[in-house]
């Protein structure tokens, strides 16, 4: 596998994301309570994480960026 | 060949005035869909009284899904007919008219819904809350109805322009066959003449009479169906020209090309056939229509799934295709070697995604018994959010990107801006669409100011109702922020901030199964047109006929002074001297 490049990275951070905050109704179902301060800041840690690789992303579309 | 805004300038104008009214519609929705999830989950309540609230709502809906969907179909459908039969309107002035005339209608039903914010002054009595689905009993201003007709006969004129591109170009190439993307607008207006029926009735014959005062009432069931008669179908109005982007964008921005357009042919004939005897299904809990009735159009709505399933099965082989080109390889290795790069693709592919979601709490509504567990609760809204507001709205939006360049000859501003719209559009839409389907499983309802009034605490949500309120919200705040950071695209893209080279022009690869593979009875739009047509009356005759004897009359229980006092007499003393004069 390629090292995956920025787009990848911001595309895989979006995901990750909306798993961690759904992820907590998951635990929710099966009995386990989460308190929710760790789980928006680690949502908003990737969010975060996902604008930077944004900026890495080039403007000009070369075969190594995707 | 030249890019499209130079070589058909004046079609280029029509298209792109079509895109920035349904731009306009999409900012003042967007505005108001923010004040709605605010106001109802109670984070922000204080901009407008509760009383307020289905003004707001009328606006949102009828913003978003009437004017923003519709002008950028037409728009869009322009482009396709005049390029894919390579010849200009057959005159232009028709085209500028149906454009003209739906922004008056535009106009004319936006006032009457502005008027709702007014209370004193010259509008106190001018009125529509009603909301976009504007059946009976809810009664409108008149104009909100006249202006809703002059917008529908704007599209009626378009469709009528576009055949007539069509009829001349066959003229002159008798023995080709229909391009694809013509065929997909054709099929698509037929489909929309024989929806758009229904509400024509309804809307000329009964609520502008009835809002005029020459009645007094109207039967709210026989209205309330002609519009599910249209509503139903309405869905793939906004649905088939994002089916053609997906068929004919994106095996092109992923390098390939479509891998077959006879199955593309089918797809688009099942929805001319199939849209409109389905639409009962937005009536099961509806007390007035008898079970049988609801069962024939819930058939019909499973068998609808057929035309998203191939849908979905000839973009991702024709996607496939394209990253394989690419030099893709693997089960899943290829799919690292899409163009993940380009907002356009990703945006398609995001909202492609989120549409196969919605498409299973789709199935939860279509089924008959189960759907009264979610009727009218928030569940509906996270799933039509998920595929009108995103499969198509976040479509159409990626597909702007790859679409401006071709109708203003200028690149856009940023491809880093439109990942990062596209995204946070997803990532919003997710938690929105995800927590209204929960809040809809726990009870709560929709179209409702303030759903904990009388202190419901909606018992049995899973997470905390509390949990699901704040997801709606933030959802929503981060969908109008990716509409800003939309809208600042356009701006941008509009002032040439970015300072690209004119875009360069390219056309549309051929499909890997041509139309030659397609057995010509595909394109007998006149066969598949009647077809649908029986369909529709064998599902809608018997319930009408039975709303109509059974359910209070064409008019409810009263005609009402003007028809009692002139209408009538007028037409007895007809019949009677008809009478005298035969006998
Ligand atoms: C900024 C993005 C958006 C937000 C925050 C938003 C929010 C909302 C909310 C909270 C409701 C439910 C109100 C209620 O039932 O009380 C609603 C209703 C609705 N939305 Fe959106 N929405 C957005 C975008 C869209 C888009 C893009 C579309 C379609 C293209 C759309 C179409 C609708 C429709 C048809 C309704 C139903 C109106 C009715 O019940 O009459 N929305 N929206
Ligand atoms: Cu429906």
């Amino acid at each position: 596998m390629n090292r995956p490049g920025p787009v990848g990275i911001a595309l895989v951070l979006a995901f990750a994301v909306v798993a961690v905050i759904e992820f907590r109704t998951v635990l929710g179902m099966v009995g386990i309570d989460i308190a929710i301060g760790p789980y928006f800041a680690g949502a908003a840690i990737l969010l975060v994480g996902g604008a930077a690789a944004l900026f890495a992303v080039p403007e000009e579309l070369t075969p190594e960026s995707v | 060949m030249e890019v499209f805004a130079n070589e058909y300038p004046d079609e280029a104008w029509v298209v792109r005035a079509a895109l920035g009214s349904a731009f306009v519609a999409l900012a003042i929705g967007g505005l108001m869909g923010l004040i709605q999830t605010l106001h109802r989950t109670g984070f922000y309540d204080s901009l407008i009284s509760n009383a307020d609230y289905y003004t707001v709502l009328t606006l949102h809906g009828v913003a978003m899904v009437l004017l923003f969907t519709i002008f950028f179909l037409v728009g869009f459908f322009q482009w396709a007919i005049t390029d894919s039969l390579g010849r200009k309107s057959e005159d232009i002035r028709i085209t500028k008219l149906w454009y003209g005339m739906m922004v008056l209608g535009s106009a004319m039903s936006a006032v009457t819904i502005l008027g709702g914010f007014v209370d004193s002054g010259s509008l106190s009595g001018v009125e529509a809350d009603v909301l976009y689905t504007f059946y009976a009993p809810l009664e409108a201003h008149p104009l909100y109805y006249m202006g809703l007709a002059v917008f529908i006969i704007g599209t009626w004129i378009a469709g009528f322009d576009w055949f007539r591109s069509w009829w001349a170009w066959k003229k002159e190439n008798p023995d080709e066959r229909m391009p694809l993307r013509t065929f997909m607008v054709l099929t698509t207006m037929l489909m929309w003449y024989l929806a758009s029926l229904g509400v024509a009735i309804s809307v000329v014959f009964f609520l502008i009479p009835w809002s005029l005062g020459i009645f007094d009432s109207v039967n709210s069931l026989l209205t309330r169906t002609l519009f599910w008669f249209f509503g139903h179908p309405v869905v793939y109005f906004w649905l088939m020209p994002v089916y053609m982007m997906w068929y004919v964008i994106m095996p092109k921005l992923a390098g390939g090309r479509l891998f077959s357009d006879p199955l593309a042919r089918i797809v688009f004939v099942l929805f001319l056939v199939l849209s409109v005897p389905t639409g009962i299904h937005h009536q099961y809990v509806d007390p007035g229509i008898a079970e049988g009735f609801k069962f024939l159009a819930m058939t019909n709505t499973m068998f609808l799934l057929l035309p998203s399933l191939l849908t979905a099965f000839t973009v991702v082989a024709s996607i496939e295709h394209g990253a394989r080109q690419r030099g893709g390889e693997g089960y899943f290795g290829w799919l690292t070697a899409l163009p993940w790069g380009k907002p356009a693709f990703t945006g398609m592919t995001l909202a492609g995604l989120m549409f196969a979601a919605a498409g299973f709490s789709g199935m939860i509504n279509a089924g008959m018994s189960i759907n009264y567990l979610v009727h009218n609760t928030l569940w509906v809204v996270g799933h039509f959010h998920m595929t009108v507001g995103t499969a198509v709205a976040l479509s159409i939006m990626a597909a702007t990107y790859w679409f401006l360049p071709k109708i203003t000859g200028r690149e856009i501003f940023s491809r880093r801006l439109g990942l990062a719209q596209v995204l946070l559009w997803f990532i919003g839409m997710v938690l929105m669409g995800n927590a209204m389907h929960r809040a809809g499983l726990a009870g709560v309802p929709r179209r409702t100011a303030d759903p904990t009034y009388d202190q419901v605490i909606y018992d049995g949500a899973y997470g905390a109702i509390g949990e699901l309120r704040f997801q709606i919200a933030l959802g929503g705040v981060l969908l109008s922020l990716s509409l800003v950071l939309f809208f600042a695209h356009l701006v941008l893209s509009s002032f040439d901030i970015g300072e690209r080279a004119a875009a360069t022009p390219d056309s549309i690869p051929a499909p890997l199964s041509g139309p030659e593979q397609a057995p010509k009875v595909l394109d007998n739009i006149r066969l598949w047109t009647s077809i649908a047509v029986v369909l529709i009356l064998i599902t809608y005759i018997l319930p009408l006929a039975s709303i109509v004897t059974d359910g209070g009359g064409w008019l409810g229980d009263s005609y009402g002074v003007i028809v009692a006092e002139y209408v009538l007499p007028a037409v007895s003393s007809t019949i009677d001297i008809f009478v005298g004069v035969v006998a």
